[in-house]
């Protein structure tokens, strides 16, 4: 045994441990004087601790190198009032019921939130301090079920600093977006955040969670944002990953949808040197239905990974998701899609589609489709194509007196734009395409 | 405006054009005809600059500049337009997007002040009722669904709109039928002015029927094998291509 001991674990990486502030930071932490969520944390811990960083050896990290992660030692955030408002005004959906964070910590002053009957909008931080019951149990059943191969969901779930909690009551409709921004503003720092949205049985909610901020050096962020979707409930999310150039982000949604239940999500992928986004969707209810879409736009030595995972648990639930992406330098990103399809999810409708548009030879895409099924009468299709943008079509736009990168920048805007236009609020639309465009232009101006 | 002297052209070392001399003047409408295969659509790509054609000799030169080394956006924006036998479809972007940033570009070219949304879309209306187009249509992806003689309309729309100095038509009659053709005539000869030269370049002489030409030219084998005026093409409607050693099936 002691022998054993010794033997290098292959599925992990040696790094800095980002729990080396834990004992001193746990008793300033959210919920502290709460005992459940103090277990929480210390389970979640040593939990973190067994697994440590995952190595490429771990196939759901087969794509994502975290060894310029791991070898750098990031300082627990502090609160603090360094962003400017116009960071802010910039990232701004106009009308949102708006959350704003800097670091990982709720800046009141510069959040807007109006009163929505029988709907709650807090903090993680307020709301462990009192916590409801529905909160313990949602956050207790969650803790249970993180994989083994998500030792980040746990160092979330451990050094969470804050966050968003919401509750939207039976048949309640929150018509503004519900906007979480968060604003990196210290280099050397990690933010770990945590979102939890329950959307009650019939409620309608819609969220965008954007990440933005300058730094000068690497901040890391460590988000879970999770959705519990009761009954007929109606839950549209887009989360805008417009992280700093030198971020690292791992960011993960995890969705559970009951009966009749629906989830459209949107995910923009353009910020961070090195950005993982995962989806996550449990369809424990029948006749759910999931569409998760996303675009991923690299550039210069970016790595942008997108990682989805669709459980069809029970029967006649349809799930669709479809990614696009477009990469230019030495970008490298990965799609890393799995569909499952168990034993009673008898007409289960799937489809799962990546599409990506590489612009120059030493840009490159892992694409990893995959469905798992065990059922028999179901309805599963998935797919992937890489291709460079059509030179016919760039000639046409030229012969017309538009300038060559003129003329590729829109080519690429039609190539992922498409998949934007599905969003069917025209303020979130607007939202993602100026994001969009914003990323195609770095790219341009390479 | 436009001289095409000795041109030699070859595709993936297969000449093509084979010594090809043209003159064409401010305020003329040109029309070359000539079989299939005779090196017509070669020479309409490339005066408008496309890639993949060798030019192994001769020039062109436009306004007295050298057309050669100039890129395809330089010489739309300099008032080259090619209309495209087969228009290309670009899905997700809007023939209004796609138009507007087109005319921008050459105005700033010609040092002009460039257009707004509401005066554009006010210069496009007037256009596509030129060739009897409903302007919803280009509000669509550029010619993404249209039928064979909306996407010629459509270049015509575009020509009307970018105003350019010199247009080659390649083919702008193929696919039409009766009405859509006696349409785009009507569009053509309506941009017909003594600032602008023409050249249409066609298989068949219906379409010299509405845009009746100043010159004629046979292109066959990759040269200019004759030249004259419109009852040249009368003649090679009446007894085809086989004076000139071609011939044709049917």
């Amino acid at each position: 045994m002691q022998k054993a001991a010794l033997v290098k674990n292959p599925k992990r990486m040696e790094g800095e441990n980002p729990l080396a502030d834990f004992s001193a930071l746990e008793s300033t932490l959210p919920g502290h004087d709460v005992g459940w969520v103090k277990d929480l944390r210390r389970s979640a811990a040593s939990r973190f601790t067994a697994l440590g960083y995952p190595s490429q050896k771990v196939e759901a990290w087969k794509y994502t190198g975290l060894s310029a992660l791991a070898t750098q030692r990031f300082t627990p955030a502090s609160a603090g009032e360094r962003v400017s408002a116009a960071a802010v005004a910039a990232k701004v959906l106009d009308g949102a019921q708006l959350l704003v964070f800097e670091a990982g910590h709720f800046r009141r002053d510069l959040s807007m939130l109006d009163p929505v009957d029988g709907v709650e909008i807090t903090t993680l931080g307020e709301a462990l301090a009192a916590p409801p019951d529905w909160l313990e149990a949602h956050m207790t059943e969650s803790a249970s079920g993180i994989e083994a191969d998500a030792p980040f969901d746990s160092l979330n779930l451990a050094m969470m600093s804050d966050g968003v909690v919401v509750h939207v009551g039976e048949g309640r409709e929150v018509a503004p977006v519900i906007q979480i921004l968060h604003l990196a503003s210290e280099a050397g720092v990690a933010h770990h955040v945590r979102n939890i949205i329950k959307a009650d049985a019939g409620s309608r909610v819609t969220v965008l969670e954007s990440w933005a901020g300058e730094t000068d050096g690497a901040a890391w962020t460590n988000a879970v944002t999770e959705f519990d979707i009761a009954d007929g409930a109606e839950v549209r999310y887009v989360k805008a990953q417009e992280e700093a150039a030198a971020a690292f982000h791992l960011g993960r949604t995890k969705v559970r949808l009951g009966p009749n239940a629906r989830f459209d999500a949107f995910v923009l992928s353009a910020g961070g040197r090195l950005a993982r986004s995962e989806v996550l969707v449990e369809h424990a209810g029948e006749f759910s239905k999931a569409t998760v879409n996303g675009v991923y736009v690299g550039h210069d030595q970016q790595h942008l990974d997108q990682v989805t995972r669709i459980d069809h648990a029970v029967p006649n639930a349809t799930s669709d998701q479809v990614f696009k992406g477009v990469l230019s330098g030495k970008a490298r990103a990965a799609f890393q899609g799995t569909v499952i399809v168990r034993e009673d999810a008898q007409k289960t409708d799937a489809r799962q589609a990546n599409h990506t548009l590489l612009l120059s030879r030493t840009a490159e895409i892992d694409t990893k489709p995959e469905l798992e099924i065990y059922a028999d009468d179901v309805k599963c299709a998935h797919g992937a194509t890489v291709g460079e943008l059509d030179h016919v079509q760039l000639h046409y736009l030229k012969s017309r007196g538009i300038h060559e990168a003129d003329a590729r920048a829109m080519l690429v805007e039609a190539f992922v734009a498409e998949l934007a236009d599905e969003i069917a609020r025209e303020d979130l639309r607007d939202y993602v395409l100026a994001g969009i465009r914003a990323a195609i232009a770095k790219e341009a101006a390479e | 405006m436009l001289e095409i002297k000795n041109l030699h052209v070859s595709v993936k070392d297969k000449p093509i054009l084979k010594g090809l001399t043209l003159s064409v003047d401010a305020g003329e409408v040109h029309a070359i005809m000539g079989p299939n295969g005779s090196g017509k659509s070669t020479l309409a790509h490339v005066l408008a600059g496309r890639e993949g054609y060798e030019i192994t000799d001769g020039s062109i030169t436009y306004d007295g500049k050298n057309l050669l080394a100039m890129e395809a956006d330089e010489r739309a924006r300099d008032g080259v337009f090619l209309g495209f036998q087969y228009p290309v479809e670009i899905p997700g972007v809007s023939g209004m997007t796609f138009l507007r940033a087109a005319l921008n570009a050459v105005l700033t070219h010609r040092g002009e002040k460039t257009i707004d949304a509401i005066d554009f879309l006010k210069l496009v209306r007037e256009k596509a009722k030129l060739l009897e187009m409903d302007d919803a249509m280009l509000k669509r992806a550029v010619n993404v669904g249209f039928s064979g003689g909306e996407k010629k309309r459509n270049e015509m729309v575009q020509m009307a709109v970018l105003d350019p100095r010199l247009a080659i038509l390649d083919e702008t009659d193929s696919g039409l039928d009766i009405d859509a053709l006696r349409v785009v005539s009507a569009g053509i000869n309506a941009l017909r002015s003594p600032d602008r030269a023409m050249v249409l370049i066609t298989h068949y002489q219906r379409l010299l029927d509405y845009v009746v030409p100043d010159k004629v030219h046979v292109l066959v084998n990759g040269r200019i094998q004759e030249s004259g005026g419109k009852e040249l093409a009368e003649k090679l409607e009446r007894e085809g291509y086989a004076a000139f050693g071609v011939s044709e099936a049917a």
